[in-house]
């Protein structure tokens, strides 16, 4: 088995992958962010939140931004480096107004089936900002840095 | 998704195996509750000791089965909850709407204690 140490990657890694707009890979892009991310000295919550992060942006671009049409694809570009992961998620779709979203936690919000994405994507990452390109689509790109790395940046 | 469905004691447990990320699936969960609404079988148990993940649409579907269920005078419930899922559950406040359960039967016991 492959030790903890060897597996910890040095320097940065750059990932580009373009996918069709189905929902079957959402079960590669969990796989694909567990391993960058346990690769690269994130803890075993941070690994799981960064993956959830990761579906949530995936499929709200196959989904929403792409309209599940197979014919557009979703575009994710992954740099990690230890303790540090940043990545955009690129659609081919004409944009939304992310900044009137409904709380989710809101009581009149609790037992929608939807709107929770976004919402998601904030409270497990350090940052998420979205940004229209015109004649491209919409992307939303989004970091987190290892806890004990982020307090260090602080101080 | 993989559905299996079994009774006990009065409740329908659905043990689920796979992902639970919602699109077509919503469909087959859908067609579930209705059915067993229409068999006056409100009272169900979702097992996800099998679900590797769910992700926000997932979560609508489980969301849309409690609240037929709620609607026809019974409760849905969660068993075997992942850390990954219990977290997702903390954050998005869902943890103050479903129980969760890791014993089967006193999750079980809990829909009678309720009616009583």
């Amino acid at each position: 088995m492959t030790s903890k140490k060897d597996r910890i990657k040095q320097g940065t890694h750059r990932i580009d992958i373009s996918l069709p707009s189905d929902m079957r890979y959402l079960d590669l892009i969990n796989t694909m962010f567990q391993e960058i991310a346990g690769g690269f000295e994130f803890e075993k919550d941070e690994v799981e939140e960064i993956a959830m992060s990761a579906l949530e942006a995936v499929t709200n671009a196959m989904e929403h931004g792409n309209q599940l049409d197979p014919e557009k694809n979703v575009m994710i570009t992954i740099e990690a480096s230890p303790g540090t992961i940043w990545f955009r998620v690129s659609d081919q779709g004409p944009g939304f107004d992310y900044s009137h979203l409904d709380n989710p936690l809101e009581p009149e919000n609790l037992l929608k089936t939807r709107g929770r994405g976004v919402f998601i994507m904030r409270a497990f990452m350090d940052s998420v900002q979205f940004e229209f390109v015109p004649n491209r689509g919409m992307a939303v790109t989004l970091q987190k840095m290892k806890k004990q790395v982020n307090r260090s940046a602080e101080a | 998704m993989k559905i299996d469905q079994r009774e006990k004691y009065g409740a329908v447990i659905l043990d689920l195996s796979g992902k639970l990320m919602g699109g077509p699936e919503a469909d087959k969960f859908q067609d579930i509750f209705k059915k067993l609404l229409e068999e006056d079988k409100k009272n169900v148990l979702v097992n996800l000791e099998k679900v590797s993940w769910v992700n926000s649409t997932g979560l609508g579907i489980l969301i849309s089965g409690y609240t037929a269920m709620r609607k026809g005078g019974g409760n849905l419930k969660l068993l075997n909850v992942s850390d990954r899922i219990e977290s997702i559950l903390m954050v998005t406040k869902l943890a103050t709407i479903f129980e969760v359960y890791n014993d089967e039967d006193e999750a079980i016991k809990s829909f009678s204690a309720a009616a009583g």
